[in-house]
């Protein structure tokens, strides 16, 4: 292929002198730049230059009459002949339309995802205030926060109606839908589906319950009545709510914080009822086992007097005489390794011999340790020493501090 | 169906046949097929036309200085692409013959 020479010098040559012809010009190879975005950077200048020439000989040819109208009345709007170019030279069309198929364009679109993530965030914080952990005052402060969030992102989708087209144009809300209609057809999804006025009504029974034990104590015969009449009311706004939701979808930013808390608010109930009043039995499943200090299991113990001189066959007991045992696992997690139990301390360090297969036990290495107060003064120095015979009393960490 | 859609079938040939004639720039070709009757053919069409026939190595091209405005590029027709031409020359007068067959008795 011959030619194909540097054009670029030319590019900054300006075709007419005329301010408002330039004008035109840009602006329609920056709307045909724009449409052409996804091509190849090489092919869509040569495309650019190609028309800049041709708007140059359409200006020579159009002289006083060349302009915005005249020129789209010739070519087309920059987004045709976009269109035009890339189906002639055989183009891929283009990836995907630059702004979603919103009614309202990009701004719509934008506020649709505002209006998403509001409600995303007020589930999460009116999930949060249901849970057992925020309890009283703080779950209320969270509830009503999570409903200011809700209310400041409905508003940015208010104006558009009780279908709310924007936000379902959004793809994902868009996916959703899908998914809950085609989920909800038949079977297991369309029995759920058909349960919903159950769980308008028990939302209801949850939400006086709530108000019944924040205003009332709910023991004794009152506080049953009490129950029964805010539950008369509850009931009935809550299935109104569902039904009045189906017609007019911007509720859905009241009704799903809502519905999270009342969902959280139940489980929690639920949770009491197997677990018995108390709430904190998630916080002590775990309790571990064995010596610890500062969160590192402790394997040995090298106890010293109040001289420094370390001590051997020294054996601990807690307040209640119960053992104090340091496991001491090291490699030796099978056969004969030292009984846990009181002492006696130190018990040095066990290792798995690789030829017996045998735990070993290597004695302490030495170790010196900074005593407390570095001085023999035993009782003065010393006040909460109970036993003579307890060395290093409140020394915290001696091996912490040196080690040898 | 208005000449356009017509249109796209046959542009390539018809482009091939303006540029046997002359070299030329995208404009020029562009002019050169509306005086010859195709007042339909859209301006870029002609211009994806000759970029997609220029990348199937079709035509040649070459950069000529212009005293006023862009350097016009210039397109030439090369032994490939007079190739194509005769081919689709061959083709076209023989669906032509046909669908004159076809529409005669009318």
């Amino acid at each position: 292929m011959t030619g194909e020479t540097d054009m670029n010098d030319s590019t900054t040559r300006i075709a007419d002198p005329t301010t408002g012809r330039d004008v035109t010009t840009a602006e329609y190879l920056g709307g045909l730049r724009a449409a052409l975005h996804d091509l190849p950077a090489v092919e869509l200048e040569e495309i650019v230059e190609d028309a800049r020439t041709h708007l140059s000989d359409l200006a020579a040819e159009l002289g006083e009459g060349y302009d915005r109208d005249a020129v789209h009345a010739r070519l087309g709007t920059p987004v045709s002949y976009a269109a035009e170019l890339r189906y002639a030279a055989g183009f891929p069309a283009p990836p995907a339309p630059p702004a979603p198929p919103a009614p309202g364009g990009s701004r719509s679109n934008r506020n649709a995802w505002i209006a998403l993530l509001a409600l995303a965030g007020a589930t999460f914080l009116a999930a949060v205030a249901g849970a057992p952990g925020a309890g009283g005052a703080g779950g209320i402060v969270l509830l009503f926060l999570a409903l200011v969030v809700a209310g400041a992102g409905v508003l940015a989708v208010q104006a558009d109606g009780p279908r709310l087209p924007s936000v379902t144009a959004v793809d994902v809300v868009d996916r959703f839908r899908r998914g809950v209609a085609s989920g909800t057809r038949d079977g297991l999804g369309s029995f759920l589906a058909g349960l919903q006025p159950a769980w308008w009504v028990l939302r209801g029974l949850a939400a006086a319950w709530l108000l019944a034990s924040v205003f009332f104590t709910r023991s004794g015969v009152t506080g049953f009545v009490f129950l029964v009449i805010v539950s008369l009311v509850a009931v009935p706004v809550s299935v109104l709510l569902g039904s009045r939701t189906r017609a007019d979808r911007r509720l859905l930013w009241l009704v799903v914080p809502l519905n999270a808390f009342a969902a959280t608010v139940l489980i929690a109930a639920a949770s009491d009822l197997v677990s018995g009043p108390g709430s904190t039995a998630g916080t002590q499943d775990f309790t571990p086992s064995g010596l610890m200090l500062d969160g590192t299991y402790i394997s040995d113990i090298r106890p010293f007097d109040a001289e420094g001189n370390p001590l051997e066959g020294v054996y601990l007991f807690d307040q209640d005489g119960r053992p104090i045992s340091a496991e001491n696992y090291g490699d030796c997690t099978v056969g004969e390794r030292a009984a846990d139990g009181p002492g006696p301390y130190p018990r040095g360090e066990q290792t798995l011999d690789p030829q017996t297969g045998e735990c070993v036990t290597t004695p302490p290495a030495p170790l010196v340790v900074t005593i407390p107060g570095d001085a023999p003064t035993t009782a003065s120095a010393t006040p909460e020493t109970p036993a003579p015979d307890a060395p290093a009393p409140d020394a915290p960490a001696p091996e912490e501090q040196t080690t040898g | 169906m208005d000449t356009s859609q017509l249109l796209k079938g046959v542009l390539d040939l018809a482009v091939l046949a303006v540029l046997d004639q002359q070299d030329g720039y995208g404009y020029e070709v562009v002019r050169a097929l509306r005086t010859a009757g195709l007042d339909e053919v859209g301006d870029a069409s002609v211009y994806g036309t000759l970029r997609r026939l220029y990348g199937a190595g079709l035509l040649t091209s070459y950069v000529v200085p212009s005293e006023e405005g862009p350097n016009r590029k210039y397109y030439a027709i090369n032994e490939p692409g007079r190739e194509r031409l005769r081919e689709t020359t061959e083709r076209w007068r023989r669906f032509a013959t046909t669908m004159e067959g076809l529409v005669a008795t009318r």
